[in-house]
C-alpha cells in the first residue's frame, strides 16, 4: 500500500509507487495501445503522439484509488475489472494518445482515438474475464456503438464505469 | 600629201591631246573613288540596317522566351492549386458522403480492434 497514516487523526499522506513500478504499468498500458493499433491498417506507429506525463497521472490516480479501497472497504485489494474500468475513466479524462497524420480524413477518423482505445480496453478486460468463468463474451453492434457514444458525450463517473464493467461480466 | 596617221600622230603629240589625256584621267580617277566611296557607304548602311533588323528580332525571341516561362510557370502553379483543390472537394465530398450516411452507419463498425467483441447473430 503507498498511503500511510502519518498520525493517529486518520490523516493520511500517499507515496507514489517506485520508479519500476510505474515504468512496468506505463509498459503495460503503451502494449495494450499497440495491440489496439495493430487493427488499424491505415496509421502506423509514427502517426501517434503519446503524452508521458498524462499516463504517469492515470496511474498514480489508480494506484490511489487502489489504496482508497483498502482503506475504507476493510483492506480488500480491488478486482483487475476494476482496475481496468479505472484506467479506462481516467483514460477519457487524460487523453494521453493522439494521431497527426495529414490526410484529414484519417485524423477525422481517429479524433477519438482515446475513447475508441478505452472501448477496447475495457472489452478486452471483461471478455477475459468471462473466458475465465467459461463463457463466450460477445456484444451486439449496438450496444457497442452506444458504450462508444456514451465514452464520447456522456458523463460517467468511475463508480459508473466500473458497474458497467462489471454489469456485463456478470451478463455472461 | 599627209596621210591620215599623221596627222593623228601629230594631234597626239600636241598640247591639246595631252591636256585632254589628262582631264581623262583625272575623270576616271575621280569617278572611281566617287563609286567605291558610294559601294563602301551604301553597304555600310544596309550592314547596319540588317544589323538592328537583327537585334530586334533577338530581342523579341528574348522576350517572347522569358514570356514562355513565365506562362508555364504560372501554369505548374496553376496546376498545383487546382490539384491542392481537387484534393480539397474530394475530402469534402467523401466528409458529405459520410455525413449523409451516418445516420444508418454505426461509426465505430469500421474498427476491425471492436468488431472482435461484435455478436453476429
Amino acid at each position: 500500500m503507498s498511503i500511510i497514516e502519518t498520525d493517529k487523526k486518520g490523516v493520511y499522506t500517499y507515496i507514489p509507487s517506485d520508479q519500476e513500478e510505474m515504468y512496468r504499468d506505463r509498459q503495460a498500458i503503451l502494449g495494450l495501445f499497440h495491440e489496439y493499433t495493430a487493427y488499424q491498417s491505415d496509421i502506423t506507429d509514427d502517426d501517434i503522439l503519446v503524452d508521458d506525463s498524462s499516463i504517469s497521472e492515470i496511474l498514480i490516480r489508480v494506484d490511489k484509488r487502489k489504496d482508497y479501497f483498502k482503506i475504507f472497504h476493510n483492506k480488500t485489494d480491488i478486482d483487475e475489472l476494476k482496475e481496468a474500468a479505472l484506467i479506462v475513466y481516467w483514460l477519457l479524462k487524460f487523453r494521453p494518445f493522439s494521431v497527426s497524420v495529414s490526410l484529414p480524413e484519417i485524423a477525422q477518423k481517429y479524433v477519438d482515438i482515446n475513447e475508441r482505445f478505452a472501448l477496447f480496453l475495457l472489452l478486452g478486460a471483461v471478455k477475459r474475464a468471462v473466458d475465465m468463468k467459461g463463457a463466450e463474451f460477445s456484444l451486439k453492434n449496438d450496444y457497442i456503438d452506444l458504450l462508444g457514444y456514451a465514452f464520447r458525450y456522456w458523463d460517467l463517473s468511475k463508480e459508473a464505469m466500473m458497474l458497467v464493467a462489471e454489469t456485463l461480466y456478470a451478463a455472461f | 600629201m599627209k596621210d591620215l596617221f599623221d596627222v593623228l600622230s601629230d594631234f597626239l603629240k600636241s598640247d591639246l591631246a595631252k591636256e585632254i589625256y589628262i582631264q581623262i584621267l583625272v575623270f576616271v580617277f575621280v569617278y572611281t573613288i566617287a563609286v567605291i566611296a558610294v559601294t563602301v557607304f551604301g553597304v555600310r548602311f544596309f550592314m547596319k540596317v540588317e544589323k538592328t533588323k537583327m537585334r530586334n528580332k533577338r530581342e523579341k525571341y528574348k522576350a517572347l522566351k522569358s514570356e514562355v516561362k513565365r506562362l508555364k510557370r504560372d501554369n505548374s502553379v496553376l496546376e498545383q492549386e487546382n490539384a491542392a483543390l481537387q484534393e480539397t472537394v474530394n475530402g469534402l465530398t467523401q466528409e458529405i458522403h459520410k455525413w449523409k450516411s451516418a445516420s444508418n452507419a454505426s461509426a465505430l463498425e469500421d474498427d476491425p480492434a471492436l468488431a472482435q467483441y461484435v455478436r453476429h447473430d
